[in-house]
């Protein structure tokens, strides 16, 4: 099994009896880029918050680097870069001054290290701006500049593409990319754009409601997301044999309710209802399908909502 | 703890708060030495040593100092939402209110000494001289040994406002309140229980020696009086103590929204 960077057990927040997150199970191991999707008020900025000590969880455990003492804790979450909500920063001071400021603060050794991250994130000319006169993307560049300063071995992102340019979204993913191919950092991202969560992610985490529905990694995802042909039948254990025997195809799966997904003959639904009405199985519906992340969260979730 | 007070002196050295605040106090000294100097003559007579000894009316100028001292400091932490890009580092919470608190308490002293040694300078230049300078620095330096402590006390009381209420300027007005107004509050509800319960009273006005302001009053009879410095290091050490004891437990379980 991979070095676990993060593992969460149990991992509760309730304000009174309303749970924002509940009983959340994490597990991330070294070289992750871990989605987590949901919708507003699912519990992603909770979960975040709880890790980044913003505020205590409830009950559970959190594990950062292999501590779970609050003292270890705290040692552990300086090798961690974290950009929660919108990014905040002192207005009268410039974007170098105030990377500055958290580099002394935090002991970062060289003054370099500002110029490097500004130039990272894009920012190396608005550098002598004030935070003040800083637009939204801008904030977001900074603060994900301020989150990589100390070379993070643990990235955590709240929403960080929001307010970001087409440009700027396609320069943050080559970004993470490239920090998870080069120092293998691991990164837990959350994103109402599963699009472009789709782009990066290795493994998501679903929630709804703060309880996590699924997690699933994204190979296993892209499986269950695969174009298929629904079919529902009277019997399916006959109608694989059909697909088996007349088609002599296995790429198919049987789901409950005497659904099958074949995933062959997308082209020819003829065939395979032909094959079908010869084993004596009654087809009741066919559906073509091609499910993306977004069609998956809806489904998962009960549809109708926006992620 | 060294890198987050080098970090906040670095904060506040870049505030144009900080400066305007100390050229607006230069001036009005400048203002009020080049008065006495002006009118100086038959009518007004002002020495250095008198000048010096004016200090001791301005001391109570000192609790309220020190409230734009640790609002620059703590710089609208909760406005600005910055205190999650320290939390979220793994810096621990007490660090966090221990740096903000020293820095300052560091800040006022720098201030105090850069302000008091600009006046005295103004005094030297601008006033004639007189035998009785040593005396007059003495009695002031008498005087201010009673008010550090009692200010650095009262650091401690806005500190511990700004990290629990998060308004800025209701935390300020709640401190200023605690300072300024407890006394009379006290003096007022001693005098109204005196005939009903005149324990209660009685326990009331001793309560007012506790206080941040009473080191200080008529401090000029107190001179050389030993006891009133011991008293009012006990009171601003009390003060500073219980203050920030009751500011780190609730910080420290404080929501950073």
């Amino acid at each position: 099994m991979s070095e676990a960077i993060l593992v969460t057990r149990g991992l509760t927040k309730r304000y009174g009896a309303k749970p924002a997150a509940e009983d959340i199970e994490l597990r991330l191991e070294k070289g992750q880029i871990y989605g987590l999707v949901g919708r507003n008020g699912a519990g992603k900025t909770t979960i975040i918050r709880m890790l980044t000590a913003q505020t205590p969880p409830t009950s559970g455990e959190i594990e950062l680097f292999g501590e779970t003492t609050e003292k270890g804790l705290s040692a552990a979450r300086s090798r961690l870069g974290a950009m929660v909500e919108i990014p905040s920063f002192y207005p009268y001071l410039t974007a170098a001054e105030n990377l500055e400021y958290y580099r002394r603060q935090r002991g970062i050794p060289g003054r370099d290290c500002v110029d490097r991250v500004l130039a990272q994130v894009g920012l190396r000319e608005a550098g002598k701006k004030k935070f003040k006169q800083f637009s939204l993307g801008m904030k977001q560049r900074l603060g994900l500049a301020l989150a990589l300063m100390d070379n993070p071995d643990l990235l955590l992102l709240d929403e960080p593409i929001n307010g970001l340019d087409p440009e700027g979204i396609v320069e943050f993913r080559n970004l993470l990319l490239e920090l998870n191919r080069q120092r293998e950092t691991t990164i837990l991202i959350s994103s109402h754009i599963l699009s472009e969560l789709s782009n990066v992610a290795t493994h998501y985490g679903f929630l709804d409601k703060g309880h996590m529905l699924e997690q699933i990694s994204a190979q296993k995802l892209r499986e269950k997301c695969r174009a298929c042909l629904q079919l529902t039948v009277d019997d399916a254990a006959r109608a694989a044999l059909a697909l088996e025997q007349r088609l002599g195809t296995r790429e198919y799966e049987v789901l409950p309710g005497n659904v099958l997904r074949l995933y062959a003959f997308l082209d020819r639904p003829q065939t395979v209802t032909a094959a079908l009405m010869e084993e004596g199985v009654a087809l009741i519906g066919a559906e073509s399908k091609n499910a993306n992340l977004e069609d998956y969260f809806l489904r998962l979730i009960g549809g109708g909502g926006h992620a | 703890m060294l890198d987050y007070l080098r970090a906040e002196g670095y904060k506040v050295s870049r505030r144009p708060y900080l400066w305007i605040t100390l050229l607006v106090v230069a001036g009005l000294e400048l203002l009020l030495v080049l008065m006495w100097a002006w009118f100086n003559g038959d009518m007004i007579h002002m020495t250095v040593a008198d000048g010096l000894l004016m200090l001791l009316y301005l001391l109570t100028m000192g609790y309220y100092a020190a409230g734009i001292t640790t609002d620059m400091v703590f710089s609208d932490q909760y406005k600005h939402n910055t205190l999650k890009n320290e939390v979220a580092a793994g810096i621990p919470r007490y660090r966090i209110y221990l740096g903000k608190l020293l820095a300052g308490s560091g800040l006022s002293i720098v201030a105090c000494v850069v302000l008091l040694g600009w006046y005295a300078l103004l005094c030297a230049l601008m006033l004639p001289g007189s035998g009785e300078l040593t005396e007059a620095l003495e009695t002031v330096g008498f005087a201010l040994l009673c008010a550090l402590p009692v200010w650095l006390g009262a650091q401690s009381l806005y500190t511990m406002c700004l990290f629990t209420i998060r308004g800025s300027v209701a935390a300020t007005l709640v401190s200023v309140g605690i300072v300024a107004l407890l006394g009379q509050v006290f003096t007022f509800l001693s005098l109204l229980l005196a005939l009903q319960a005149p324990g209660l009273a009685d326990l009331l006005f001793k309560l007012r020696d506790f206080l941040l302001t009473s080191p200080l009053e008529n401090i000029m009879d107190a001179i050389g009086d030993w006891s009133r410095v011991a008293w009012a290091w006990a009171v601003g050490a009390g003060w500073c103590f219980g203050t920030t004891v009751l500011g780190l437990w609730q910080f420290g379980r404080k929501e950073i929204n």
